[in-house]
């Protein structure tokens, strides 16, 4: 059991080291650097880009140095609890995706407990009443949402909601942002919510909804039910009692793939919606090549995964005698 | 329907698709015709709303004044007391702060401010990015003060300078030194002194170590001789040059040519012999690391406490906000002697670059912002007129005047398909290709009609353009562009489609890569464009390509063409760096070379790398860098710089679409003092005041 535990254990850190290699890579793949983008960007915006000064950024930020010797630099600092500098905001990693996981996590949680809510509801009111009026209302909402893009779903109801005088955008106003915790801004907070949790939550709704509503039915079916039903058991005491009890299974089972989703947050409605999470971070920083933050985030997540993974492996063992006497 | 036709209307019903979207249903009324309103009107809108009585009718003429002694020589006015922000008298009452005189210079510089004598108070709300270890923000990037401040009376690319750091300033007469009289009395933002000593740290241990300096170190050697600095008195300093140097007022002119010593020294060997031991404690590799950790680029933007000499300092950095306060120990005053900036704090909301500039928009529209995101263009406009009124901020557009055109095409003159080379390298294809263009049509479909055709690779204020330039080749005649592809022979293929190279008889194909990051109608200019040129026969694939890997081609010598805008063209810039639209790559050498890299390459290292090119390039180059050592106002001057405008025009090496558009702009009504009817982009170091700024509420 130990041979089989410690080689796991084993694969799961070479498995991190090859993949924050091959990320390193990659990300310093495209042509340029950090400083090429920066030197269009002055450019850009009319100010002078003169060799010498290039030059000098390109020393300060090691980036002169072959891509292995980068990555050794890095990689050390890694494993000393170093996740290195961002060259766009020139502060620690560590520091930047502290202030942003914490923001994420909430809104990634909101959304879920937003889409487990109302998709679960959904789904025993469609199961319960098939064929009625309701159940075809939720359908269609439900295919439509599972099929509009999320950040199209996005921009509309910005433009709804701001119409319509109410705030859009960000998770403060601008005068809450650097003011202290007090009653005042966590409303502020609370009227910033709703938005994002909604269209976050709105695909995995429809599709926590369409499962309740399949397994339901299926369950409702069943022999116990109906014999349940002829001893006389009050409806909805019979049906809360077994039959959705079944058929959350399946929905509770899957809960657990989210969790990686919980720290990254979704890429483009973030952006968007301009929220304050990891994922617009991690896009900005692959496309400047602001390497130690993109391949710190990379690390971050391919971490989780692999260890959601292993964790995954050790209940499997511990359930599955097939692996145990392999 | 022909496509053109189909985009116009699609457009048109975009914009009132948009309309209708933020009216809620009821828009008719014709949104264009309000796109270009006259500058006059703003202004009157502005003062009734302000309800502040405006100084002058002539804002910005002759505001600067180096000293008090000055503002009196030239105004017949003095300034009989110094008064301070009611924040900051509380502060000095509670003992917290020195009085104003200890920390104000015995002269400080007055400023007549644009329009109104400002009130004290108030925060002003942007919204930035994160770039390299500052905050970008249009307002905040002209914080920065800078040696000389120029006049922006005489324009945005003049040459006119006032000392401003320094009290004074003179140039000896045979200029080889330059004498600043610096102000005593003048304090960093912590309250100490300003004196030589910060002078001669900056010029001896940071300008000349090229780990620690970020800008052309060229501006303080000659001939590879470095100039020299002494410090004649505590508050007196002279530089001397190893031969003449008569631009120096202009050369220097941006840059901030002093650095806190009593701060920095802790980090600097020469000054603390364990600054290489304490930086390698405090985690850096070595001193350089932890020095320039607190003196960064644009280290005003970056550390709050590296003491500044800018109106605002940085208060606290996160990486959601940024917050300034203002500098109490700030030297400017306005002509009532009340010691700016008017603003008590400004609060930056930090977004990612690259996020969606739609929200911001909104948020900027629902008055959450003071001044609109940069991302605003003349596309815009529709939409900003909408809510102008309800949004409570007035649309600010100005003509774009250091940019000459929307788009230029450089096709790249040493590339390596022989060709190729034989079409770019002949000037009857240029010249077809820039007759092909239906220039009105451009202006219209995408700029709402704002722009004018305009080749020259340089805007009309340059000293040395002529009228004729800009519509060289201008006019649409498809007839005569292909008379001059048949001369080239260039024969059709069999379908009469498109033109084929004789030798080989494959169809001639251009490859456009273009980058939309900063210009988003280059989109929909490059779609117009290539239907343009399938009426002379020559098949262009627009490819969109992210703009690092654009700029990896250009070096590479890899493309066919550079397409780009013709900004930063600003003659300047180009007087203190280089002709950077007059002679190869015809842009930045390093980020953006437009085309034919390779023979600069070898132009700079006399011929080890690159590729020879050929006589009359060869020519250019050398005109363009003789240009750069003579004197502005000179005949040299203007005679040299007008050749090689004229050659370049005639050649039609870089060669222009369409003008610029105006450069649109929004900002709250509650925001007064900036500049609304000129456009002080880029040109012009300390032109654009912002400690003058003041909020009306």
């Amino acid at each position: 059991m130990y041979a089989y535990l410690s080689r796991r254990f084993l694969y799961m850190i070479l498995l991190i080291i090859a993949t924050s290699m091959v990320s390193f890579v990659i990300i310093q793949l495209p042509a340029g650097d950090y400083i090429t983008t920066l030197a269009v960007r002055y450019a850009a915006t009319g100010q002078e880009v003169e060799q010498e000064m290039l030059d000098a950024l390109r020393i300060q930020f090691g980036l002169d140095q072959p891509v292995w010797v980068q990555y050794y630099k890095w990689f050390t600092n890694v494993l000393r609890g170093n996740l290195g500098w961002s060259f766009q905001q020139v502060r620690p990693v560590s520091e930047l995706v502290a202030e942003r996981v914490g923001i994420t996590a909430l809104i990634s949680i909101c959304s879920l407990i937003f889409a487990y809510g109302v998709g679960i509801l959904i789904g025993v009111i469609s199961a319960v009443f098939q064929y009625s009026f309701l159940d075809y209302l939720f359908t269609m909402v439900g295919f439509i949402g599972l099929a509009s893009p999320n950040f199209l779903l996005a921009l509309i109801l910005m433009v709804i909601i701001f119409n319509a005088g109410g705030v859009v955008g960000g998770l403060f106003s601008t005068e809450y942002l650097n003011a202290p915790w007090s009653w005042a801004k966590f409303v502020d907070l609370l009227k910033h919510i709703p938005l994002p949790m909604i269209i976050v939550g709105t695909a995995g709704t429809a599709g926590v909804a369409r499962v309740m509503r399949a397994t339901l039915l299926d369950e409702l079916q069943k022999q116990y039910v109906i014999t349940a039903r002829s001893k006389g058991v009050p409806e909805i005491r019979l049906l809360f009692k077994y039959p959705i009890r079944v058929a959350l299974n399946p929905i509770v089972s899957t809960i657990g793939w989210e969790l990686p989703a919980i720290v990254s947050g979704t890429v483009i409605t973030d952006m968007v919606l301009a929220l304050p999470t990891v994922g617009p971070m991690l896009f900005s920083a692959l496309v400047a090549e602001d390497m130690f933050i993109a391949s710190s985030l990379l690390l971050f997540l391919t971490s989780l995964t692999v260890i959601g993974t292993f964790i995954s492996d050790l209940l499997l063992y511990s359930l599955d005698p097939r692996i145990r006497f392999s | 329907m022909n496509k053109r036709h189909w985009m116009a209307v699609s457009a048109l019903l975009i914009a009132l698709l948009a309309l209708a979207a933020c009216a809620g249903g009821g828009a008719e009324e014709p949104a264009m015709e309000e796109a270009a309103p006259a500058a006059a009107e703003e202004m009157a809108e502005t003062e009734e709303h302000a309800g502040f009585m405006p100084l002058d009718e002539d804002p910005w003429v002759d505001y600067h004044f180096s000293t008090p002694a000055l503002y009196m020589a030239q105004t017949g006015h003095s300034i009989d007391h110094y008064a301070e922000a009611p924040a900051l008298a509380e502060m000095v009452a509670a003992g917290s702060l020195p009085p104003l005189e200890e920390r104000m210079p015995d002269n400080p510089y007055v400023i007549r401010p644009p329009r109104y004598i400002g009130q004290y108070g108030g925060e002003l709300r942007l919204v930035g990015f994160p770039e390299a270890g500052s905050y970008f923000t249009g307002f905040t990037e002209g914080m920065q003060q800078r040696l000389f401040a120029a006049n922006p009376a005489a324009g945005p690319d003049t040459n006119q300078y006032f000392a401003n750091i320094a009290e004074s300033y003179s140039l000896a007469d045979d200029h080889m030194s330059l004498t600043l009289n610096l102000r005593p009395g003048m304090r960093w933002s912590d309250g100490d002194p300003v004196d030589a000593a910060d002078f001669t740290f900056w010029f001896n241990s940071i300008a000349q170590d090229e780990r620690l300096m970020f800008s052309s170190i060229n501006n303080y050697r000659l001939n590879d001789v470095w100039m020299t600095i002494e410090a004649v008195d505590d508050y007196t300093v002279r530089y001397d040059f190893p031969e003449p140097f008569g631009k120096v007022v202009v050369a220097w002119a941006n840059t901030t040519p002093l650095a806190p010593v009593h701060f920095l020294g802790q980090f600097h060997p020469d000054y603390d012999e364990n600054a290489d031991a304490n930086a390698q404690e405090a985690g850096f590799e070595d001193w350089v690391g932890a020095f320039t950790d607190r003196n960064m680029r644009k280290n005003y933007a970056a550390r709050p406490e590296r003491p500044q000499i800018n109106p605002f300092i940085l208060k606290e950095v996160e990486s959601t906000f940024v917050t300034w306060e203002r500098n109490p120990y700030y030297w400017r005053v306005d002509t009532e002697g009340n010691q700016l900036p008017y603003i008590d704090s400004i609060l930056v909301s930090v977004v990612q670059q690259g996020g969606d500039p739609e929200v911001l928009k909104l948020k900027f529209m629902s008055k959450e912002f003071d001044y609109g995101p940069s991302q605003i263009q003349i596309t815009d406009l529709p939409i900003l007129r909408r809510n102008e009124e309800e949004g409570d901020f007035r649309v600010i557009i100005t003509e774009n005047k250091t940019t000459s055109s929307a788009l230029g095409v450089a096709f790249n003159y040493s590339t390596q398909d022989p060709f190729k080379s034989r079409l770019f390298n002949d000037i009857r294809f240029r010249q077809a290709h820039s007759l092909a263009v239906n220039r009105e049509d451009l202006s219209e479909t995408i700029f709402l009609g704002t722009t004018q055709p305009f080749t020259a690779p340089v805007s009309s204020i340059w000293t040395g353009y002529e009228d004729w330039m800009g519509t060289y080749f201008a006019e649409h005649d498809v007839a005569r562009a292909n008379a001059l592809l048949d001369e080239m022979g260039l024969p059709w293929d069999e379908a009469g489609e498109y033109r084929v190279n004789p030798d080989t008889g494959e169809i001639i194909t251009i490859l456009g890569e273009y980058a939309t990051e900063w210009l988003g109608y280059h989109d929909e200019m490059m779609e117009l464009l290539v239907d343009d040129w399938r009426e002379i026969g020559i098949r262009w694939q627009p490819k969109f390509v992210p703009e690092d890997t654009l700029m990896s081609r250009y070096v590479a010598n890899e493309h066919d063409v550079g397409i780009w805008n013709t900004d930063g063209g600003s003659e300047l810039i180009a007087y203190r760096a280089y002709p950077m639209r007059l002679i190869p790559p015809w842009h930045w050498q390093s980020c953006c070379a437009m085309s034919s890299y390779v023979w600069r390459q070898w132009y700079d290292s006399k011929g080890a790398e690159g590729i020879e090119p050929p006589d009359n390039i060869k020519y250019m180059l050398d005109l363009g860098f003789e240009w750069l050592l003579t004197t502005p106002g000179t005949a040299e001057y203007e005679e040299k710089i007008n050749e090689l405008i004229t050659l370049n025009v005639e050649n039609l090496y870089l060669w222009g679409t369409v003008s610029a558009p105006p450069s649109v702009s929004a900002v709250s009504n509650r925001v007064q003092n900036i500049p609304e009817d000129e456009s002080f982009v880029g040109a012009a170091p300390g032109a654009y005041p912002n400690d003058v700024v003041f909020l009306t509420d």
